[in-house]
């Protein structure tokens, strides 16, 4: 039960999703290059017939009689679940037999449709499982191509077959001497090689008459004809089916399979498959089916997404503007002043200490002020440090080592004032920020007031990108909570509750490792509002490694997930509704259930640029991060930030972006697992450096 | 330390002062934390899942492996198979013995000797008729297979061609 067991675990999971998605997808992309060669009389097989078996010397050779007044009309590249009905259909009306060269890939797709083929009496040709150019292929990909479309047919239909049609063939005078010594091997194995007298190229829809025109035999000449049932729009081909068997008909050409062309019995080119190739091929479309399974289920899951965190980006968008016009409407400056027990919990934080208690103390604040720091048994002597700097409003109370909701306490209870600010020990306050953070409480109901906590090391990638994070989730998200009433989170770096809203909730509790996050909700409850004030700003040092940035985001995702399930009876009980019924499952959908399904919508988008659209991805990606920089763009602006850090937004989808869900995945597993977590202290450097916003 | 903050916030309030101290959040000695299990139950409980997905998994590799692969060409019981249904229902000129690893058979020609084991056959359907060849050795075990074409006037000169699979060699 180490950590490693459980990410091993992790990488398992994702190594199954991967191959799952890869089966599918190499089972659905045509592989190879593509491309029919020009035909030319002077091609080796250039007076060949459409029918080709191995001449025994690793070659092709035609020795079918003439066909006569004889035609096999042929489909390709189906079934298709719109085109093969309606070919079906016609051939039926009409009588007409024909044979179907299925590519496996879609046999295995449209089962339904193959069985009907074989039911109806029709035949079934090999066209490999994705359509890739066989003559450009290795030997080992050729022998899996054709290997598996076999496998599909006898799971499907319960038969093999000889009759093989490698994609891209047209006439024999298009063969080439690479292609002939290719289809010569595969034809040496019991293969016949069946290509087109008739080429209506009906793929590059030239126009139904162009189709009929193609299709009419020169003179008495009897032979193949070449169609598409699948692979495309095959609208054309179903127009010109019924006139091209008129046609023929007018011309008293007999329809043939091809097993009928070639003088064979049906069964000497179609066998009956045996019962452990039966058995192997339906395992191979049942697996395929699973496949395919979880490839829908994660486009479900993609699309789901998609619309909700588009529906989502224009709700904040809406709501935070909303929010921004209501802050410059109402009054900023109330007025409102009243005395502020300041507590700030340390724990070894000798390195920003002192700047943090002397920016408090420096407040530019009306009335009454103390701040207690309470040494949480700190060993570094912070508390002597504090006591050093002789400061009148400042006291230093010291407590053996009980964590911080217990150094929190200890500060409430020996605050004097009804008004509580709770400052972590690495945070520097601007000279106005403390009267900013008191003047929502100039209304009775407001129970907690939330600042703006800004970046202070900003000077590395993590910090730019740290930076932008919170710009975002303070300066649009804050006032989305707040315009619905539903503020999840008064950060520890800075926040402001009334000590009564407090002391009735019996302090802060030990019981989650976010205690913000608990207090806020647990404030909510109780009925109070929590507001955001946006200008009263304090410094703080965020993590500057990987691995720091890692510890300090699986205790704030851990503590989340606690959070959300101690206070998950808000969800039903009534008065609560405004934490129960929206903080509660916004939160639990775009900060839990998002970055849990955010590796599939990563994998499947790398499937989609590998196996699907790779154009519409990127488009998708593209319009994605215009939309995010928008919101961005509106955000710095709204927080007076200077917005040339945007230039790295992109960049935080790659790694920043993974590291972030990948941290909510394992707190979800550590969750489940019940594994006790603890507060993992980061390391301090002091480097917080208080800019000056840009004017708003 | 906890008792001591409670005491505090006791004498600040009184006991009246806790309104919501049965619910659920309050920070009070009853509190544990939120997941935590230290009998590691639930860890095995997780572990055990993960491995029943990763044996899943693996059965639906192998599967599906089983499933794609081998498939390719036409085996030699296959072909025997189809030579003897063909025989029985009558629809084969002729079922023979050829050869096993005879020089010509490896260059692609067509020897044919009924006194060694293997079989070949032509179906009785005219012009451009395949023949399919199965080698094997003397004592009926699989040794080469072969698939290849003979001439229309090639049918006729197949002799003594019976059709009974009884004559056929022993293939597995």
């Amino acid at each position: 039960m180490t950590l490693r067991a459980r990410h091993v675990l992790v990488a398992l999971l994702t190594v199954m999703v991967v191959v799952l998605l890869l089966v599918d997808g190499v089972t659905t992309k045509t592989l190879g290059a593509a491309g029919t060669d020009a035909a030319s009389p002077d091609a080796p097989l250039a007076s060949a017939g459409p029918i080709l078996v191995s001449n025994g010397h690793g070659g092709l050779e035609s020795r079918a009689a003439a066909p006569g007044k004889r035609i096999a009309l042929t489909f390709d590249d189906g079934p298709s679940p719109k085109w093969t009905p309606k070919i079906l259909a016609i051939l039926q009306r009409e009588h007409v037999p024909a044979t179907f060269f299925e590519i496996g890939g879609n046999a295995v797709r449209a089962p339904w449709l193959t069985r009907r083929i074989i039911k109806d009496g029709f035949e079934l040709g090999d066209h490999t499982f994705t359509h890739p150019n066989l003559a450009t292929l290795p030997n080992w990909q050729r022998q899996l191509q054709i290997g598996m479309t076999e496998s599909a047919f006898s799971g499907i239909v319960g038969l093999r077959t000889r009759m093989l049609r490698p994609p891209y063939s047209s006439t024999p005078d298009a063969i080439t001497p690479k292609e002939i010594a290719v289809w010569g091997k595969i034809a040496a194995e019991g293969y016949t090689i069946v290509v087109a007298s008739y080429d209506t190229r009906d793929w590059d829809l030239p126009g139904v008459s162009s189709i009929l025109a193609a299709a009419t035999p020169e003179g008495n000449q009897g032979g193949t004809i070449l169609m598409h049932d699948g692979g495309g729009n095959r609208a054309e081909t179903v127009k010109a089916l019924p006139k091209i068997i008129a046609m023929l008909k007018r011309r008293d050409f007999r329809f043939v399979t091809v097993s009928q062309l070639d003088g064979l019995p049906r069964d000497a080119l179609m066998t009956s498959a045996s019962p452990w190739e039966r058995l192997r091929g339906s395992l191979f479309v049942g697996m395929l089916a699973v496949s395919r399974a979880v490839t829908g289920v994660l486009q479900a899951i993609v699309l789901a997404v998609a619309a909700l965190v588009g529906v989502r980006m224009l709700l904040v968008l809406a709501l935070a503007s909303a929010q921004v016009r209501r802050g410059r409407r109402r009054e900023r400056d109330s007025g409102f002043s009243a005395p502020v027990s300041i507590v700030v919990p340390a724990f070894n934080e000798a390195v920003g200490i002192e700047r943090c208690v002397r920016s408090l103390a420096d407040s530019s604040y009306p009335a009454p002020l103390e701040v207690i720091v309470v040494d949480d048994g700190s060993s570094d002597g912070t508390g002597a440090l504090v006591e050093a700097l002789g400061l009148a409003s400042v006291r230093v109370l010291r407590q053996a080592n009980a964590g911080k909701p217990a150094a929190l306490n200890a500060g409430l209870a020996a605050a004097r004032h009804d008004l509580v600010v709770m400052v972590d020990g690495d945070t520097v306050f601007e000279e106005h920020s403390l009267l900013n953070l008191v003047q929502p409480f100039a209304a009775p109901d407001v129970g907690a007031v939330s600042g703006n906590t800004k970046v202070g090391n900003r000077s590395g990638l993590l910090g730019r990108w740290q930076h932008i994070e919170y710009v975002m989730a303070f300066s649009l998200d804050r006032r989305v909570y707040e315009m619905l009433n539903c503020m999840p989170t008064v950060p520890g770096a800075i926040g402001a509750f009334r000590r009564d809203a407090l002391l009735r909730l019996g302090g802060i509790s030990g019981a989650t490792v976010a205690e913000d996050t608990d207090v806020t909700l647990a404030i909510g409850r109780e009925g109070w509002r929590v507001l955001y004030a946006e200008d009263a700003r304090a410094w703080t040092e965020v993590p500057c490694t990987l691995s720091g940035l890692w510890r300090q985001r699986s205790r704030w995702a851990y503590g989340t997930l606690q959070s959300l399930w101690k206070h998950r009876g808000a969800f039903a009980r009534r008065g609560e509704g405004r934490i129960g019924r929206r903080a509660l499952p916004y939160m639990m959908i775009f900060q839990v259930l998002l970055p849990l399904v955010a590796p599939l919508i990563d994998l499947f988008a790398i499937y989609s640029i590998l196996f699907l659209a790779p154009l519409q991805i990127l488009a998708f990606w593209l319009a994605f991060n215009a939309f995010q920089l928008t919101l961005a763009w509106a955000a710095f602006g709204w927080d007076g930030e200077s917005r040339r850090v945007l230039w790295w937004m992109p960049l935080q989808q790659f790694v920043y972006r993974q590291l972030m869900y990948l941290v909510v995945i394992d707190s979800v597993i550590v969750a489940l697992m019940g594994t006790r977590v603890r507060w993992n202290r980061l390391a301090r450097t002091g480097e917080v450096q208080v800019a000056q916003p840009a004017s708003p | 330390m906890k008792n001591h903050v409670r005491s505090l916030l006791m004498r600040e309030l009184g006991e009246e002062g806790f309104v919501g101290a049965a619910k659920p959040w309050h920070a009070d000695e009853q509190e544990r934390p939120v997941f935590v299990d230290d009998s590691g139950r639930r860890a095995r409980a997780v572990y055990g899942a993960g491995v029943v997905m990763l044996a899943l998994f693996a059965t639906w590799l192998g599967c599906l492996v089983i499933g794609m692969f081998g498939a390719t060409g036409f085996s030699v019981p296959r072909i025997t198979a189809v030579v003897r249904t063909r025989a029985a229902r009558g629809e084969l000129a002729s079922a023979q013995v050829v050869t096993a690893g005879s020089r010509a058979l490896r260059s692609g020609a067509i020897v044919l000797d009924r006194t060694h084991a293997g079989c070949a056959a032509v179906p009785r359907g005219g012009v451009g008729a395949e023949l399919l060849i199965v080698a094997s050795r003397r004592d009926g075990t699989p040794l080469q297979r072969h698939a290849s074409s003979l001439a229309t006037d090639e049918r006729g000169a197949l002799p003594g061609c019976t059709g009974d699979a009884r004559h056929e060699p022993r293939l597995t």
